[in-house]
């Protein structure tokens, strides 16, 4: 029973405290700066106040709390990938959103719903089948099903596509669910700041100062700070930053867009993710249809809209569900999305010491967010890799160890 | 009620439409929309409100109303204050329990307390009870229903062009329209109502005007959806978008009228002035009898008129300024209406047996003491207007916050923008009409027709909105936002919470998120939020405006969603022959031919021991085929391929490897060199259009003297295999057929010009035949026909792969991934390091200094293997450790065993060892590390030169 | 008559040639060669189009010349293509639902060749009048022909049998 609803009936005032309390002004120290108020930053900033001790830390935000793309993405959360890195990961992250609304004491509406990737070609269900198999050995539910199976989740669905891409089958990953992003952001924020971290927002860094290949301050736009220890975890913006500190990357970054539908009543339980229409779709809490697609073909560091792309995921969608004819699209935005050559993050410690990266978080950021808060946290405490990243190193590109997850990433959300 | 027709109505009363809403009947006119229809009805319940269940009526009539969203059979949330009356709609309300008249949803308001803004977010996370709160939830959420058995709906879109886009035709927009028409532009002007004219309803010479200028192209009852770069504008229409591309765009569409906050501000019959107007003008409706006049502008006075034309009873007009100019005042008083300056309404109450407003408190502005309680059936709010500048905010403009007219304007307007009217802090109707002028003019002139003309607009000498509409009550019901239900406390709770910034507080508040995406709520939550935070509107700013205007059906953004398909020449030869197609990217290829009475399995083991034993057919037309000329055609290749082709013999041809430069394989095909500066190519289908992209794109860099040309969809292409084959060709060509293995020769082939090349994918003698496209169905003819003979059988994609899988040749994207190098494929044969350059070698380079960490490798299982195969990808496992996966596996009928490629360990990899293979149901498979080829190891027989 | 004509001449004689070297090449053909990228000139029984900077199309018997020996920088281009002819006088609205090109604003003296896409499917389009209605000639690759001609002949019926609201003061 909700007792908290009872207590604010209750009283007179609105109970409830600040979230996020309003600095004034920065210190002109911190042990860690990090630098990007979304999930993965304050995510990062909670694990090392609670788990580690460092409350010394300011977490610097150039817009609003969660502003980027944890507040744009499609909230997809799954384990379904492809390399033992990748799946040992993320299913660490699946483990710790099981029980992070309660940690957070704050709803999440994290819903398990099921996740079916569809395959229309026999190539596609190949993959499905290897990454199933790569899921079981880990001891994560993955199968692959046949078309009844899909037609059973969602009785509407039209199996042909519209006649041009016949479901031939899917990957099903049953702990597939989603969750609302931005308290994901909130939850992450109160319980950092609750513990004595400061959150900047519309603080922007102009520049890091680095002295014999040690991180030695930051520059911002509210004044200078000098620290040790940088946590970089900006997303599509990760290139500007790492220009600061002189560092390359093969990161590139593409928009990715979305929209959503108007409300209408609940009826998609399972998230359906497409690969040969390169499209996905789930339904939320407010009723609304959450449709993506694949990333704009081009590079452009750009939050715009285009028209092409709601044209091109509607007609896709109304080859699965023609019924959706008359349904109505209220709104669609962008986000950027920090690619990598092998659709896998950049984690960890750089050449530059005392400067740490969170990025390449292309299509698969917002799932991993407690494991990044986890990981990213451990390694700036120790100035070590935790053993979950090592496969995400940002030299595994100079030394040809790729971690190939390709076939699990791109659409799959 | 139903007014006396009014001079320029909309409605056709020659046209009685029956209706039905909420199982009674009703009836409107022809030119009625839903709405409009049940309001002369008497109706002033349309529907009920998201969160609380409230009873609502109609608030903008100005397609805001979200509060009156109907299900109309299948349809959900049709817009009744925007959707035209059909004779025999059966409309219900969306997102009732029960029915619109008794819904015991509405319960849901006593708790409302316990309700608080965000107040889902504090409870119900009970891990083990979410499911449960959660199912409660989706019962209760969303609004309209889809229905599954509507039919996909094919909506044609269209291109449109123009010089100058206005998007609104109300008074601005109608000027514009014609300066900018006059200066020679050609003009389309687009507005979301049935009839331009804006607020004076269509009844204007500027209309007639507009409607009647030939380079005016005039677009009504549609909406401008978004704006894109470069002044690309989507009109929705009802029945398709046309997608508008402009050379300068001029924003006129308007301001939102905004609401009062007061408590209990929602009741039906508390309308926008606007609303009230729409419905007496254009619709002859009168909504009310008695009505209380909520005012803070000269819209409202000079609503009075309107009001008194159509008989309504105006109780009193309370201003929330304490100052009311003269000639306003004036004007109230005339009619005998009291006025009440400085005040503002505190509270509306409903009557006892009924849900519509029956009475308002009235109190001076800032005190809590009602000094009035006024008796009507409606109140009419004119408080202010929100200027409707999503398609500015979308193409770049700096907005300003002014102070003058409390209102968002354009600051800055990026180039071949415009903007005019009220949308442009300009409201008094002569400066409005003033303002059009001067926007469409300079926009023709932006476009080159004639010359900016200075017209000098006055800006506003009051505001017409008021900064600050509402009121504080301790018992709240003072709703912001109809659509989420968010009273003026949830967002001053949310500000205090730490969500004090306009997008934290939209985001935790939901304000502005529901269907009317804030129109009606968003600068009212701004204000709330400046003030609470000491701030002001300008410094709070708004939230990002998106796309769209107003929700558009899936179906029309979809349109007809054209599908290409491309097809061989001898599709239709492979139709006949009863092929089976599976999807090859874009094209459509025969998986294999079905055969009466046979399973899939045994038809395609049939093909393939046809080719085996005899002769078969296959169309490979679906490979990329590139073609070669040039001095440095053969530097060129050297540079794109891991392999020497510099050295290739004239009459040769030699397997190709393309690597990204990383390394990783990309393609495979064949170059075959037909001259000294002449080489003809293939690569693999689904690699053909980016490779070509890639190869003109590497010529453009590094400029070498040749030329490249794609032939692929200009060349068929068919194989024909077995040991028969020769027998069958011979006799159709000139060519000589004792050419040796891997050879290509140019000559004539059942009398067209072909290329021949001995290749050996499928393990028999067998030639592939390249013919221009237009003779590829006469020569497979021919083949076929000299076939029969010989009993030669077309064979498909699965049967060629159990061929090519017998002979252990690879399949790009099948037995590599988007990670495999050369080496880890078996491809070592084919990497020329020593080559002066080629796409990748620095990186192979790299990479053979390093342990390889995976091999492929031949396997087969066990003669008499009983029970399941394994399938591709299923792994190897080893100590308990993945340690590699099956990439091809078949059944092969000429060994009669199970064969198949695997990667695994290096180390794992010698002939004759073995290795553990496990299934989906967890079992393990036992596999043996064989040499490759499985069959005819030596490949005799697609050598064979007698 | 507001129907469209559709008319394949696929079968008409056509050669293509590209190159740095194909215009200098072409002119000692003694083909007339259009100086402008994307451009045309008649020929008896055809026409040369100039497709971009480099690359020709030739079509009718003249296209027999390019049959001549190469020189260097000249690439031939085998052509293998769908081509129609499409004419009437609702042609342009049928080109509104198929490309976003604006063809109206082309100025039709200057003999344009577009390279575009049309219904998703790469198209060479030249526009042209004949008999006061507008007619156009375009060439795509011919394994996309068959899906290319069903389509457009389909939009072609919707739009000959609809009959859309005319718009208030329509003039186009």
């Amino acid at each position: 029973m909700p007792w908290r609803l009872l207590r604010f009936a209750l009283s007179n005032k609105h109970p409830e405290p600040r979230m996020f309390t309003r600095h004034d002004s920065l210190k002109p120290a911190y042990d860690v700066v990090i630098i990007g108020g979304g999930g993965h930053g304050l995510a990062a900033a909670y694990y090392l106040a609670r788990d580690h001790g460092i409350t010394n830390v300011c977490v610097l935000e150039k817009g609003y709390l969660g502003g980027g793309n944890t507040g744009r993405n499609t909230t997809i959360i799954r384990s379904n990938y492809l390399t033992p890195e990748g799946v040992k990961f993320y299913d660490e992250s699946v483990r710790l959103w099981q029980d992070l609304a309660q940690d957070f004491d704050l709803n999440l509406f994290y819903s398990n719903r099921g996740h079916f990737t569809l395959a229309h070609t026999d190539a596609a269900l190949r993959t499905s089948r290897w990454r199933a198999e790569v899921n079981k050995h880990f001891g994560i539910e993955s199968e692959v099903v046949g078309p009844e199976a899909v037609k059973k989740a969602a009785p509407m669905i039209d199996l042909s596509c519209g006649g041009h891409a016949p479901i031939l089958g899917a990957l099903y990953h049953a702990p597939g669910a989603v969750a609302r992003h931005d308290a994901v952001a909130w939850g992450y924020g109160r319980g950092a700041d609750m513990r004595g971290v400061e959150i900047h927002q519309r603080t922007e860094v102009l520049g890091i100062d680095v002295v014999g290949g040690k991180v030695t301050g930051v520059r911002t736009n509210r004044g200078n700070i000098s620290t040790g220890k940088v946590l970089c975890a900006v997303a599509g913006s990760t290139p500007r930053v790492l220009d600061m500190v002189g560092i390359r990357s093969p990161i590139y970054v593409h928009p990715l867009q979305a929209m959503v539908s108007e409300p209408v009543k609940p009826w998609l339980d399972p998230i359906l993710v497409s690969g040969s229409l390169h499209v996905y779709i789930s339904q939320s809490a407010r009723g609304e249809l959450i449709m993506g697609a694949s990333l704009d073909p081009y590079e452009v560091q750009s939050t715009r809209s285009t028209f092409d792309f709601p044209e091109g995921l509607s007609a896709h969608m109304l080859d699965m569900f023609p019924f959706l004819s008359n349904v109505k699209v209220m709104r669609q935005w962008a986000g950027m999305a920090d690619m990598t050559p092998d659709f896998a993050p950049i984690m960890g410690r750089t050449p530059v010491e005392g400067f740490y990266l969170d990025g390449g978080w292309g299509t698969w950021g917002f799932k991993a967010t407690p494991v990044c808060g986890k990981t990213m946290s451990y390694t700036v405490a120790n100035d070590r890799n935790h053993d979950l990243i090592t496969g995400f190193t940002l030299d595994r590109f100079r030394n040809f160890e790729l971690t190939g997850e390709k076939g699990a990433a791109s659409v799959g959300h | 009620m139903r007014l006396p027709p009014q001079s320029c109505e909309w409605v056709d009363r020659s046209q009685p439409l029956g209706f039905r809403f909420e199982g009674r009947d009703y009836s409107g006119f022809a030119g009625d929309t839903v709405a409009s229809a049940l309001v002369a009805s008497g109706a002033s319940v349309l529907g009920r409100s998201f969160k609380y269940h409230r009873p609502r009526g109609l608030l903008s009539a100005a397609n805001h109303d979200v509060n009156a969203l109907m299900q109309w059979g299948g349809t959900p949330n049709v817009r009744a204050d925007a959707t035209p009356l059909i004779a025999g709609m059966d409309l219900k309300a969306v997102n009732t329990f029960g029915t619109l008249a008794r819904d015991p949803g509405s319960a849901l308001g006593w708790f409302s307390r316990l309700l608080p803004v965000g107040f889902y977010y504090k409870a119900f996370h009970n891990k083990r009870l979410f499911p449960l709160w959660e199912r409660m939830f989706r019962a209760m959420t969303g609004l309209g229903r889809v229905d599954f058995a509507t039919k996909r709906l094919h909506t044609p879109k269209r291109y449109g062009f123009c010089d100058v886009l206005v998007v609104g035709g109300g008074t601005s927009g109608l000027s514009a329209a014609l300066a900018a028409a006059e200066q020679g532009a050609q003009v389309a002007l687009v507005d979301e109502n049935a009839r331009l004219g804006g607020s004076t309803h269509g009844a204007s010479e500027l209309v007639d005007k507009v409607i009647a200028h030939p380079r005016i192209r005039v677009f009504t009852d549609a909406y401008a959806a978004g704006y894109y770069a470069d002044h690309w504008v989507p009109l929705v229409e009802r029945g398709r978008i046309t997608k508008m591309r402009a050379h300068a765009v001029v924003v006129a569409a308007g301001a939102f009228e905004q609401p009062a906050v007061f408590r209990c501000n929602d009741l039906p019959g508390i309308m926008l002035a606007s609303a009230a107007q729409r419905l007496i003008r254009r619709y002859a409706v009168r909504p009310a009898q008695r009505v209380v006049v909520l005012a803070a502008n000269a819209d409202a006075y000079r609503a009075l008129q309107d009001f008194a034309d159509a008989g309504i009873a105006v109780t009193a007009v309370i201003d929330l300024r304490d100052k009311v100019p003269g000639e306003q005042a004036a004007r109230v008083a005339a009619q005998g209406i009291p006025l009440y300056s400085g005040h503002c309404i505190v509270e509306a109450l409903p009557a006892a047996d009924d849900k519509r407003v029956a009475k308002v408190r009235v109190a001076a502005l800032g005190e809590a003491a009602v000094v009035a309680e006024l008796a009507c059936d409606g109140v009419f709010m004119s408080v202010g207007w929100a200027p409707a500048a999503a398609l500015l905010y979308q193409a770049g403009t700096k907005m300003r916050y002014d102070d003058g007219v409390h209102q968002f304007v354009p600051g800055q307007l990026p180039d071949g923008v415009f903007a005019c009217g009220r949308v442009n802090g300009i409201h008094t109707p002569e400066s409005r009409l003033l303002d059009g002028e001067r926007a469409g003019s300079a926009a023709a002139a932006y476009c080159g027709f004639g010359e900016v003309r200075d017209i000098a607009v006055k800006a506003e000498m009051e505001s017409p909105t008021h900064p600050w509409p509402i009121v504080s009550h301790a018992k709240g019901k003072n709703f912001i936002d109809f659509d989420e239900d968010l009273q003026l406390a949830d967002l001053e709770n949310a500000i205090q919470e730490g969500f004090d910034n306009i997008e934290l507080m939209k985001r935790f508040s939901t304000v502005g998120m529901g269907p009317s995406q804030g129109k009606h709520s968003n600068m009212n939550a701004l204000r709330v939020l400046a003030r609470a935070t000491g701030s002001t509107p300008g410094a709070v700013g708004t939230t990002t405006a998106r796309p769209f205007f107003h929700p558009v059906p899936m179906s029309h953004l979809a349109g007809r969603g054209f599908t290409p398909e491309r097809r061989t020449p001898m599709h239709h030869r492979h139709a006949a022959a009863g092929a089976v197609w599976m999807p090859a990217g874009v094209w459509q290829r025969p998986e294999y031919y079905a055969v009466a009475g046979q399973s899939r399995a045994a038809c395609i083991e049939g093909e393939a021991l046809a080719v085996r034993n005899g002769v078969g057919l296959i169309d490979v037309g679906t490979l990329g085929k590139l073609e070669i000329r040039g001095p440095q055609a053969a530097e060129f290749l050297e540079r794109v391929y891991i392999s020497k082709y510099a050295g290739l013999k004239v009459g040769m041809t030699r397997y190709a490897v393309m690597c990204d430069e990383s390394g990783v394989v990309l393609d495979d095909g064949v170059v075959a060199r037909l001259a000294d500066e002449h080489f003809y190519f293939t690569t693999t289908t689904s690699g053909a259009a980016a490779i070509y992209r890639e190869l003109s794109r590497w010529n453009t860099l590094w400029k070498l003297d040749c030329g490249i040309v794609n032939l692929t969809g200009a060349m068929a292409a068919m194989n024909l295999a077995g040991p028969r084959a020769k027998a069958v060709l011979e006799g159709l060509t000139n060519v000589d057929l004792s050419l040796p293995f891997l050879a290509v020769r140019e000559g004539m082939v059942c009398g067209v010009p072909a290329r021949l090349m001995r290749v050996g994918f499928v393990g028999e003698w067998g030639v592939e035949i390249h013919v221009p496209a237009e003779h590829g169905a006469a020569v497979w003819d021919a083949l076929m026909e000299a076939g029969k003979a010989h009993g030669i059988r077309p064979f498909g994609v699965e049967a060629q792969r159990l061929l090519r899988l017998e002979k252990g040749h690879i399949i790009i994207g099948q037995d590599t991934d988007g990670l495999t190098t050369p080496g880890e494929a078996g491809l070592d044969w084919a990497v020329k390091l020593d080559k002066a350059f080629f796409v990748g070698q620095r990186s192979l380079m790299a990479i053979a200094g390093k342990p390889r960490r995976q091999q492929l490798v031949g396997f087969m299982l066990p003669a008499g293997h009983q029970g399941d195969a394994p399938k591709e990808c299923h792994l190897v496992i080893e100590g308990g450790e993945i340690a590699g996966r099956v990439t091809s596996v078949a059944w092969s009928p000429s060994l009669a065993r199970h064969i198949g490629l695997a990667y695994v360990r290096p180390g794992m990899d010698a002939v004759d060892s073995s290795f553990t293979i496990r299934l989906s149901d967890k079992s393990l498979v036992t596999a043996g590390v064989v040499k490759t080829p499985f069959y005819d190891p030596d490949n005799l027989r697609q050598k064979e030169t007698t | 008559m507001s129907a469209i004509t559709f008319e394949n001449v696929s079968h008409t004689p056509r050669a293509g040639v590209k190159g740095p070297g194909a215009a200098a090449w072409l002119a000692a053909l003694d083909l007339p060669v259009p100086r402008a990228p994307n451009s045309w000139l008649p020929l008896p029984g055809g026409l040369i189009a100039r497709l971009g900077l480099t690359e020709f199309l030739v079509e009718g018997s003249e296209a027999a010349k390019l049959a001549a020996p190469l020189a260097p920088g000249v690439y031939p281009v085998l052509r293998q293509d769908t081509a129609l002819v499409l004419h009437g006088a609702r042609l342009n609205e049928l080109l509104l639902e198929t490309c976003s090109v604006d063809f109206r604003a082309l100025d039709l003296s200057t003999r344009p060749v577009v390279l575009t896409s049309m219904v998703g499917v790469g198209a060479t389009v030249i526009p042209g009048e004949e008999g006061g209605m507008p007619c156009c000639h375009i060439w795509c690759d011919s394994t996309y022909g068959e899906w290319f001609f069903e389509t457009l002949t389909d939009v072609a019926g919707e739009l000959t049998q609809s009959s859309q609201p005319r718009h208030q003061g329509a003039t186009s």
